[in-house]
């Protein structure tokens, strides 16, 4: 199998292996947009791959697919192109996997992008229908409600 | 594409979720395929069994649906409400408990980066347009003397009166 990166070779790659054993050997100007993995390549700790096992094979192609576009670093049009359709995803599953994902890689890029994206989902909408998006149970009494709306008055008075 | 242990789990979900439509001949529980006759009539003595135990485990999948927005770590879910507008803040706060939390830490980042944008609608305004022509706000903050309108009869002493008396006595 191909062996993680040294720097000898042509271009320096790693291997990452994801939660469900699939291997992704990755270049490693590509891979560095994630600081954990950065960090880790700095540390020399990458030898015989690196294990992600908070992220399945089906994601973290997805994140590679961010992560080259973004490693090729072309025009920033393109660039926002590439985004749009990139969150434009109809499973919040998915949606919320890649922001998890995001988060343990520490790829900021994709971070604020994923995040954007929920908060969009979030703006304009009633308490209900956040509920409603979200499936969240309501787990406030009805005092508990209205101490709420009572003690926030006054912050969104304006 | 074999399906590992993980992949199955999700698989039955991603089913379960996408249930009502269900056109397709087979589904997958765990590690098999079972299949499934669309017509509900039983054909057989063994298919209605085998459907309605099917349809009680998926049932039981839908009762479980979790919000993924409450199982995201609270940090990541401050960093989500930390990119919405100010005004969503007041719908957040009354969504749930842990939503609650985290936008009770949100909103102080808010505050610490950004302006809320001005409203032009007064809280319990009833008179509609004031007689204060700019429309400035109302300001209840200002600090209330808690003496209006207390009755100081009884806590109040005429000094000078008291002070002669004393003079007197002495």
């Amino acid at each position: 199998m191909a062996s993680a990166g040294s720097g000898d070779e042509k271009a320096a790659t790693v291997t990452l292996i994801s939660s469900d054993n699939e291997h992704f050997e990755v270049p490693e100007a590509v891979a560095t947009l994630s600081q954990t993995i950065r960090h880790m390549i700095e540390d020399g700790c990458t030898d015989g791959g690196v294990p992600l096992p908070n992220v399945t094979g089906r994601i973290l192609a997805k994140v590679l697919e961010y992560c080259n576009k973004h490693a090729a670093a072309s025009d920033k049009d393109e660039l926002e192109k590439f985004d749009k359709a990139f969150v434009d995803i109809d499973d919040q599953a998915t949606l919320f996997d890649l922001v998890m994902a995001a988060n343990y890689l520490d790829i900021r890029g994709m971070l604020d992008l994923t995040c954007q994206t929920i908060a969009d989902m979030i703006k304009g909408k009633s308490v209900e229908e956040i509920r409603e998006t979200f499936n969240i149970k309501n787990d406030f009494t009805p005092e508990e409600e209205a101490e709420i709306r009572r003690e926030n008055q006054w912050a969104f008075d304006d | 594409m074999a399906i590992g242990q993980g992949d199955a789990r999700k698989g039955c979900l991603a089913t379960s979720l996408s249930f009502s439509n269900c056109r397709s001949s087979t589904r997958i529980l765990g590690r098999k395929r079972v299949a499934v006759s669309p017509a509900p009539g039983p054909r057989s003595p063994h298919s209605p069994v085998r459907t309605l135990r099917k349809q009680r485990s998926v049932r039981f999948h839908m009762d479980d649906a979790v919000s993924l927005l409450e199982s995201l770590p609270q940090d990541v879910l401050i960093k989500v409400l930390c990119k919405v507008n100010h005004s969503d803040l007041r719908q957040l706060l009354l969504v749930s408990k842990p939503v609650s939390e985290a936008t009770t830490v949100a909103r102080e980042l808010h505050f610490k980066f950004a302006t809320p944008s001005s409203k032009a609608v007064f809280r319990g305004d009833e008179d509609g347009d004031d007689e204060d022509g700019p429309g400035a706000p109302r300001q209840r903050r200002v600090a209330r003397s808690r003496l209006r309108g207390k009755n100081l009869e009884s806590i109040a002493v005429n000094l000078s009166a008291s002070f002669e008396s004393l003079l007197s006595e002495v």
